[in-house]
């Protein structure tokens, strides 16, 4: 593996634009209704939970990628599948999110003529590119379009608080419905979308220069992600109302549309467009890269070979998942609380167990074996 | 026109030099004691050339001694007056006539009136040196010749720089003489710690190439590198920088120039003082300064000059310019064929209006146009002064307003192209903003095909292209991406000079734990004067900040092979 060095400042934007990615924009149902900026802020905390076990993982395994672990733990075949699956999972997951972009670029960008095939296919080239420099790159890339990001975000912002079109008598009352259905709107999409997606970062922990610091950067990006979100979902509610905001395609994008300051600035939703494309764009980066490595590392073959091959998978797997924007949605969220657990809570909760068990395990061989050396209760990488 | 007079040169004289090097192969590379053998040497190897001067002399009454230089490079009153006078004044008692070495010893020790003279044996030096304007003097019966420092000749004086301009600063610039030039940046530095090297490159040309750098502030590391790329250079001749800077650029296809040019002594004596590292070469007076980052381009003297906040707003206004030359004409495309509901509906109402009837789409136009634009601008630059005012004329009256008359552009296009035309004159480095004219059609047609989608995509490439480049391991982007706070004083904004001092530019936050290596290297270098050095740091407070970090450059290796 070539010895790339991401700075934690780094880590943090590549993480805060891979979970803003499709989740500003995409329009999943509102489960929680007005409270769905709660169920949002739940869904963080539960985020930081899964992020912490993936930083236990890494903080006894560092400077190895997951598949070395998963070997380490599983054993060599069962490890080498669920390393594989996983490569196979973050292949699938990031040709979801071009179909995701191409479809949201196709209906607000204007694009309406150009075949999906070929807003897909640049979309993957200039990630095919990206990549194609090395991760360092990426996060560096990552870094200075967080900053125009989030100029635009709060432009943005400032646009819709001067137009006056904010009303946050739309937001209560708060929780009256109970608990109900902010739980239900948790456990079946706030948790996965975008939080347990951030499985991906324990592909890039390795590359981090800063252990420590890294780590902490991981949970900032989520605390940041879950307020910016949280906050992004209330002002659309207390803009748009439910009842838009469930039926519109792309909330967000209504949202801003409806701002308008003295007839001059007006629908500046072409900004946020191009915040989603950045964010979809470190998405599938992501994913992308998640995929390079854990295959590369299986098979011993140097990532950047596989990147044009894995274009091509990314590109024709896009154009059969599904035939239109609904249909995508669809699959999408039933996708999220069937396939996507599995990979992102059972298989490291299995792993940390599993580590628990052997820590456990060594501890109490150590006592009984010598209780002159207590200090011996290394970890199990050893 | 440089290029291909360049290219015919070289062409011409490779024959003689496989020539000269045949025929120093049968002769021998020293020089004899027999004059009249040299003296005829010099002339077959010149093809007997008018302008070798060669002039007998009697030293003591015997016709034993010939000086030998090149009329036009020596300077006449230093061969008059200094060798030939002294020569003939010689007392020739003092002379010890029987033997040569100590006739010539004896002629350099007490005879001649010159700084700079040392008796030199290797034929090819003693020929170099009279083609470089130095004048030998040749004793029968010697096997040593002296060579006397008489190079002058003419060149241009020192004149106000052409290329980079500023209403307050110094106004003197680079000339074509290495000497001048380097004397004009010792002008400014009078510290033993600026250090210089000299080589020659070029097989035909042999031109002076010097490096000057900062000892204690420049990275030996970077010092050592640019060394081996500049002796790793084959070619014939070089007659520009540019020659110089195309060879040891680390190898990327890119169109960003990864290494400053500047013919302002100040702009080059405040790079020294942030730790880089300069390269002159002799008959240009364009310099070279490595590691380059992005930033350097956007940065002019000027700023110095004027207060921080001024400073601080001129180079915001830069960026901004360069930001328009880019995507100008790609956001006009855009946002009239794609995205018109961004537009405030009465703006949207005019430029209808003048699009009817103009029978291209926008992208079309806007090629159109922006071609048209670099046609004036190239021929502009190329054009005989005298005649500049026709293509003035021709260029606003019959294609700005004539082609807006005849309906086949609309003036809102006018407007846009024109200002990138300006934008592109508000960046400093000149070779910069040929790059993002080049970058700005990638643009127009991405956007013409794909509009605000193209466009951001584009962005991604460029900015990830731009990180993926380096100079001498320098991030292109250094202080802002990888970020590192402590360089930002002096990189977008220029803080007020108070602060600058306790901050070098080249600063790298990161890798902290291998600044101790680092500096013990360098005062292993720099052994004698480490007193001296010691004084620097303290004074400087942060000795170990200021070079730049071993990975980096390690990295700026593997990326160059």
């Amino acid at each position: 593996m070539e010895k790339v060095r991401i700075s934690p400042l780094q880590f943090f934007s590549l993480l805060v634009l891979f979970q803003f990615g499709t989740t500003l924009v995409v329009n999943l149902g509102l489960q929680a209704g007005k409270d769905s900026w709660i169920a949002m802020l739940i869904g963080m905390i539960m985020g930081l939970l899964l992020f912490s076990m993936n930083a236990f993982l890494y903080s006894l395994f560092p400077d190895k990628l997951p598949t070395v672990y998963y070997r380490i733990l599983l054993g060599k075949y069962l490890g080498g599948f669920v390393g594989l699956s996983y490569g196979v999972f973050y292949l699938h997951t990031a040709s979801r999110d071009v179909v995701d972009g191409g479809l949201l670029v196709m209906a607000s960008a204007a694009l309406k003529e150009t075949p999906l095939l070929i807003v897909n296919l640049i979309m993957v080239m200039t990630v095919a590119y990206v990549l194609g420099k090395g991760i360092e790159v990426l996060a560096r890339t990552a870094l200075i379009f967080l900053a125009v990001v989030l100029i635009i975000g709060g432009f943005s912002l400032l646009v819709i608080l001067f137009a006056g079109i904010v009303d946050l008598q739309r937001l209560l009352p708060v929780m009256g419905e109970g608990t109900g259905p902010i739980l239900k709107s948790v456990v079946e999409k706030n948790i996965h979308f975008p939080f347990a997606e951030l499985i991906v970062a324990t592909v890039l922990m390795p590359a981090l220069n800063q252990k420590k610091t890294g780590i902490k950067a991981g949970y900032l990006a989520i605390l940041f992600c879950g307020v910016m979100l949280a906050q992004t979902s209330a002002i659309t509610i207390s803009v748009l109302g439910t009842n838009i905001t469930e039926r519109s395609v792309f909330p967000l994008l209504t949202m801003v549309g409806k701002a308008n300051i003295s007839e001059f600035i007006e629908r500046t939703e072409i900004l946020v467009v191009m915040v989603l494309i950045i964010g979809v764009f470190f998405k599938i980066s992501l994913y992308y890269y998640a995929a390079l490595m854990c295959t590369s590392e299986l098979f011993k073959i140097p990532y950047k070979k596989l990147i044009y091959p894995y274009a091509v998978i990314i590109l024709g797997n896009s154009m059969v998942l599904s035939r239109s924007y609904s249909e995508h949605l669809m699959k999408g969220s039933k996708y999220l609380y069937t396939v996507l657990p599995v990979f992102t809570i059972v298989i490291p909760a299995v792993l940390v167990i599993l580590v628990m068990i052997r820590i456990l395990v060594r501890r109490m061989k150590s006592k009984s074996k010598s209780r002159s050396e207590p200090n011996s209760n290394s970890s199990p990488a050893s | 026109m440089i290029g291909y007079r360049s290219r015919n040169r070289r062409k011409a004289p490779k024959k003689d030099s496989e020539e000269l090097e045949l025929s120093s192969k049968t002769r021998p590379s020293v020089i004899s004691g027999n004059m009249e053998e040299q003296l005829a040497r010099i002339r077959t190897e010149s093809g007997d050339s008018p302008d070798i001067v060669i002039r007998r002399l009697k030293l003591g009454g015997k016709d034993n001694c010939a000086i030998v230089y090149l009329n036009g490079l020596s300077d006449p009153q230093m061969v008059n007056h200094f060798v030939m006078e002294s020569l003939l004044h010689v007392n020739p008692d003092l002379l010890n006539k029987e033997d040569p070495e100590a006739m010539l010893k004896r002629i350099m020790e007490d005879g001649l009136a010159m700084g700079e003279s040392r008796a030199m044996t290797e034929w090819n030096d003693i020929m170099l040196a009279i083609l470089s304007g130095d004048t030998a003097i040749l004793i029968e019966g010697s096997e040593k010749a002296i060579v006397a420092g008489t190079q002058g000749g003419e060149w241009r004086s020192v004149t106000e720089p052409t290329s980079q301009l500023v209403v307050r600063g110094p106004k003197d610039s680079f000339v074509e003489s290495i000497a001048t030039n380097i004397s004009l940046i010792r002008r400014r530095m009078k510290s033993p710690d600026l250090w210089l090297e000299t080589m020659k490159i070029g097989s035909v040309t042999h031109t002076h190439v010097a490096i000057m750098y900062v000892k204690g502030k420049a990275d030996p590391e970077i010092v050592k590198e640019i060394k081996e790329r500049i002796h790793g250079i084959k070619i014939e001749g070089i007659l520009e920088s540019a020659y110089i800077e195309e060879f040891i650029q680390d190898k990327t296809v890119t169109p960003f120039p990864t290494i400053y040019n500047t013919e302002r002594p100040d702009d080059a004596a405040g790079k020294l003082l942030e730790g880089r590292i300069i390269v002159l070469v002799d008959g240009t007076p364009f310099v070279l300064v490595l590691p380059t980052v992005f930033v350097h381009f956007f940065q002019s003297p000027e700023d110095y000059a004027q207060r921080f906040d001024i400073a601080i707003v001129m180079r915001i206004v830069r960026y901004l310019c360069f930001i328009i030359l880019i995507l100008g004409p790609s956001v006009y495309i855009a946002l009239t064929t794609f995205h018109y509901e961004m537009v405030p509906t009465l703006l949207l109402i005019s430029l209808v209006a003048q699009r009817e009837g103009v029978p291209f789409p926008a992208f079309v136009e806007a090629m159109l146009m922006e071609i048209v634009f670099e046609i004036l601008r190239e021929a502009g630059v190329r054009m005989p002064r005298a005649i500049g005012q026709t293509v003035s004329v021709v260029g606003a009256l019959i294609l700005g307003q004539a082609v807006v008359e005849a309906g086949l552009i609309t003036p809102a296009m006018v407007i846009v192209v024109a200002l990138t035309g300006i934008a592109s004159f508000a960046i400093p480095a000149y070779n910069l903003s040929i790059a993002g004219r080049l970058i700005r059609f990638g643009f127009m047609v991405l956007s013409g095909m794909f509009g605000f989608y193209g466009l951001t995509l584009g962005l991604i490439v460029l900015v990830a292209h731009m990180n993926s480049l380096r100079s001498f391991g320098e991030p292109y982007l250094a202080p802002i991406s990888p970020f590192r706070y402590k360089s930002q004083k002096d990189a977008v904004l220029r803080m007020p000079f108070k602060t600058l001092q306790s901050a070098t530019l080249t600063a790298s936050a990161s890798g902290s734990g291998k600044q101790g290596n680092r500096s013990s290297t360098q005062q292993g270098i720099g052994a004698g004067s480490g007193t001296a050095e010691q004084n620097n740091g303290s004074e400087r407070g942060d000795g170990g900040s200021n070079q730049h970090a071993v990975a980096p450059s390690a990295e700026g290796n593997r990326n160059s092979g």
